[in-house]
């Protein structure tokens, strides 16, 4: 750490031996000239003078502009008529703010150019990115936390950090959950203390996408989404410049504390991005007022270096390494109590090779977790200390090449990961210093191995966009043997038959006709294979499940296979907004379930758990539900954002375990339960508005969350009331290098809980989100 | 190339300052233990673990309930901590403690039974 913080002084030295004049800054917002909406990804450039930059996802830019003139600001994008603004920079260099800049849409090349630019751009399936200006408007706790803002996506909560992504009702290893396109990584909890959204900083992030369901088959296999965590990248300058980026925040209630430093610079060859991060919070109270165990640490940073080799070659490495210290989860039976992880990418990029072939994208990865745990805060720890220690490590590759033929554009790929787990739990009986330490294998030297191929080919004709894709895994997983003894000797559990091997195909289709310019209707299907997980395939008795059960893996497990068909709507007008919908149907063949193993076969070995469940394959399942938005601008300063949700999943046939004195006494057929952990309808809307110039935007949103009374019955899952809140935020832009973010959420002190919050441990209460939270980020830039 | 002006310049300084003081300065997590044995009118066995963890077994002499037997150590947050004691009079008592800061973390008592082994134990809380 001390070397890092030397090696940052050093930089920053750098940029205050410099001296030189202050910039000009030229900045405003590109809007649509007939709806008045933000136009993003637009090219703004000064002209003959080399300095340029993009339009942000708001239609915001920035320039700077060092010495006095007259200039030509050229606005450009493929779907609108190019800008061509006279500028006058005065002798004192005063900043320039030219407030909104409209582009008129260029309608009468409408054809050839959407062409072009939807082959090179879009992606032809429903995703959702959002950016910096979304995780600037967001107070939250990390990415899962961050990520419950978006419809359809709830999360899991164990404690004040760590929430667990859950897309459609898809949680888990049925989400492919990835960083910068390729980096994969294995957390190291069985219980998911650690999943892999928890090991990037949310503030490190520029932008995530979010594509629901099994079609984008481009990143590894895919079942029910694809989280793809792009973090923010060293980039080159025309010339040598140095970037200063500096965060300091506080949220009341937990008492927490945020710190982030990045600084960016270098030129045209060598660029590098170096950041920094820190976060320490403490337990917070709910609405009630009552104390939840939640505190935690966590620190960071990150090293980015690129190079232009030649023109149009580039080479980045990224190191990132993390720290978590006394992370608590009061639903689980343990803390953690660190956890270190250092992430390793190299980026090989190459374009314009030929005619056909636009692009190749190399890069290798390797992930390695440590992660500790232990009981130290459960009331049982004066008689058992149990600590477990595992190592996960995720290493691979992925290839690909675009290509472009005629209007086709192809991406044809490969990709392989190696997933390795080792780690055991000691069990100190301390009230009998003379026992020897137990230690039991969580992990035997598990592992699981997936090469990929995959393809992906877009076109357009007429007013028609078409995709598809094709995914073939072969998967193959071994361990060494499952083995449980007791402290005598006896064994427990045996299992020497544990290896594994999958092919899987997974393939999609979509099709999006252009009825108007304003309307569009998509459809998608797709059948996405998943392989089971190293927790489904080789835990060994840990209640890492949401009832009350120790869990067995089951090495036979066949992969779960998900149909899903997806349509969505989009209507834009003018004057009554922007309205879409997407409804979407899942048929999952083989869903990998869990049953229970009678105790004369094996017996618990978690104190107070009801019996033994084992991973297996239920013949079918049905996911269904929908995602409705509609904005629009009520006035030139006022938007309106409204979303809504919902997902159900049933399970047409199941059995339910009766028990009596945590004692499974007889079981029950169950028609139509629905599957546990689905969230309820929720539907939220926001009202921003724009004072002095977009100079001071607060927003005030309302959240209206559902009872949830689809409960699984099989699981023992209890009902969860509905709720209402109010939230509100403001993001004020004091000058081009100082904003405050600030904000209450929860105003009114509401004492709640989300549906997939888990129960506190030991009790059937469950975990109560923070009450009332007043919050404020300084944020610096220059 | 970019460059702050003098005075903000001086505010990132102050800033840059500050968050690295707030990066660096790692919070002391060690804690004095004392196990602490009273109120025993006869001698007794005491054994307890460390500061290495490595237990220890003590023969005790008294001459009066007054006469308090401790042991005083540092230790790590996480740390396992273990004392028991079981004494030999059957018209005796004892009072078993583990002090962390000088505050009482766990304690036990027994009264006119010397079959049984008085127990405190826990871990050094983080």
């Amino acid at each position: 750490m001390k070397k890092f913080v030397i090696f940052l002084l050093l930089l920053i030295s750098i940029v205050f031996v410099c001296k030189g004049q202050k910039p000009a800054m030229v900045k405003g917002f590109v809007l649509d000239g007939s709806t008045k909406l933000p136009i993003p990804d637009v090219e703004v450039i000064i002209e003959h003078q080399g300095i340029g930059t993009i339009s942000e996802s708001n239609g915001k830019f920035k320039l700077k502009i060092k010495t006095q003139g007259k200039y030509f600001l050229v606005l450009s994008h493929v779907a609108y008529k190019n800008k061509r603004l006279r500028i006058t920079i005065s002798d004192n260099l005063s900043d320039k703010d030219l407030k909104n800049i409209y582009l008129i849409p260029k309608i009468e090349n409408l054809n050839e150019v959407i062409v072009k630019d939807k082959i090179s751009k879009e992606i032809p399936y429903l995703a959702i990115t959002l950016g910096k200006k979304e995780i600037e408007e967001t107070q939250a706790s990390g990415i899962g936390d961050f990520l419950r803002k978006v419809p359809n996506v709830a999360g899991i909560r164990k404690g004040g950090s760590g929430i667990d992504p859950v897309v459609r009702g898809f949680k888990f290893s049925q989400l492919n959950v990835l960083a910068n396109n390729g980096l994969k990584i294995e957390g190291g909890c069985p219980n998911r203390m650690d999943p892999t959204s928890s090991h990037i900083n949310l503030h490190d992030i520029n932008k995530i996408e979010i594509i629901k369901g099994p079609f984008a088959l481009r990143y590894g296999p895919s079942f029910g989404g694809v989280i793809n965590m792009k973090t923010i990248q060293a980039q080159p300058f025309k010339t040598f410049c140095l970037k200063l980026n500096a965060m300091k925040g506080f949220e009341s209630n937990y008492n927490g504390t945020s710190e982030r430093i990045a600084i960016k610079g270098g030129n045209k060859k060598f660029y590098f991005l170096v950041s920094g991060n820190r976060k320490k919070y403490g337990n917070y109270s709910d609405g009630n007022g009552k104390e939840v165990k939640s505190e935690f640490e966590k620190y960071d940073y990150s090293i980015n270096v690129g190079t232009k080799i030649t023109k149009n070659q580039e080479l980045k490495l990224y190191l990132n390494n993390s720290f978590g210290r006394n992370i608590l989860f009061p639903a689980l039976p343990m803390d953690e109590r660190s956890d270190d992880t250092r992430l390793l990418s190299a980026n090989y990029f190459i374009s314009g090779l030929s005619k056909t072939i636009k692009t190749i994208n190399l890069k290798i990865y390797n992930s390695d977790v440590k992660h500790i745990m232990d009981n130290k805060n459960r009331p049982f720890s004066d008689t058992v200390v149990a600590i477990s220690s595992i190592h996960a490590i995720k290493s691979g590759y992925r290839a690909e090449m675009e290509m472009e033929i005629g209007k086709m554009k192809l991406f044809v790929g490969t990709d392989f990961e190696n997933t390795l787990k080792d780690g055991d739990r000691k069990k100190y009986l301390i009230k009998q210093p003379r026992l020897p330490v137990k230690t039991e294998k969580l992990w035997n030297d598990a592992k699981i191995n997936n090469f990929g191929f995959f393809s992906e080919i877009s076109t357009t004709h007429n007013d028609f966009e078409y995709v598809a894709a094709l995914r073939i895994d072969y998967n193959k997983a071994s361990s060494n043997d499952l083995i449980l003894k007791a402290m005598s000797g006896k064994v427990i559990y045996y299992d020497p038959d544990v290896d594994s091997d999958f092919i899987n195909f997974s393939l999609s289709g979509g099709v999006k006709k252009h009825f108007s310019e304003k309307f569009s209707l998509m459809l998608s299907a797709g059948r996405g294979v998943r392989s089971p997980d190293m927790v489904e395939r080789f835990i060994i008795l840990l209640p890492v499940g949401y009832d009350n059960f120790d869990y067995l893996g089951n090495p036979k497990l066949k992969p779960e296979k998900n149909y899903e068909i997806d349509l969505s709507l989009k209507f834009e007008n003018q004057n009554l907004g922007i309205f879409e919908f997407n409804g979407f149907y899942s048929y999952v063949k083989d869903f990998i379930s869990s049953k229970l193993i009678p105790p004369s076969e094996i017996k618990p070995q978690t104190k107070d758990v009801a019996g033994v469940k084992q991973f297996f394959n239920l013949d079918y399942v049905n996911l269904f539900g929908f995602e409705f938005a509609y904005k629009n601008h009520l006035s030139n300063r006022l938007e309106l954002d409204l979303r809504a949700a919902v997902t159900q999943g049933i399970n047409p046939e199941t059995t339910k375990y009766i028990i009596e004195n945590k004692q499974v006494v007889a079981n029950e057929k169950i028609k139509n339960d629905p599957l546990p952990e689905i969230p309820p309808f929720e539907a939220s809307v926001d009202f921003l508005y724009k004072f002095f110039n977009s100079t001071l935007i607060p927003n005030l949103n309302f959240r209206f969350v559902a009872a949830q009374n689809n409960v699984s019955e099989s699981f023992y899952e209890s009902k969860t009331p509905g709720f209402a809140l109010m939230n509100f935020g403001f993001l004020y832009n004091y000058n081009i290098n100082f904003t405050i973010s600030g904000g209450v959420k929860n105003v009114f002190n509401k004492a709640y809980y989300e549906h997939l919050n888990r129960r506190i441990i030991g009790s059937d209460k469950k975990l109560f989100e923070p009450g009332r939270v007043f919050y404020i980020n300084l944020i610096f830039e220059i | 190339m970019n460059f702050p002006n003098f005075k903000k310049r001086k505010v990132l300084a102050a800033l840059i300052i500050f968050l690295f003081a707030m990066v660096s300065c790692e919070k002391e997590n060690e804690k004095q233990v004392k196990y602490l044995i009273t109120d025993s009118a006869s001698d007794y066995e005491v054994s307890f673990r460390n500061e290495n963890g490595i237990l220890i077994n003590k023969s005790v002499s008294v001459e009066s309930e007054e006469d308090n037997w401790s042991y005083e150590f540092t230790g790590k947050e996480g740390q396992i901590l273990y004392v028991s004691a079981i004494y030999k009079n059957i018209e005796s008592g004892i009072d078993v403690n583990i002090l962390i800061d000088g505050k009482i973390y766990k304690e036990a008592q027994s009264l006119y039974d010397t079959l049984n082994y008085v127990i405190v134990s826990g871990t050094i809380p983080y």
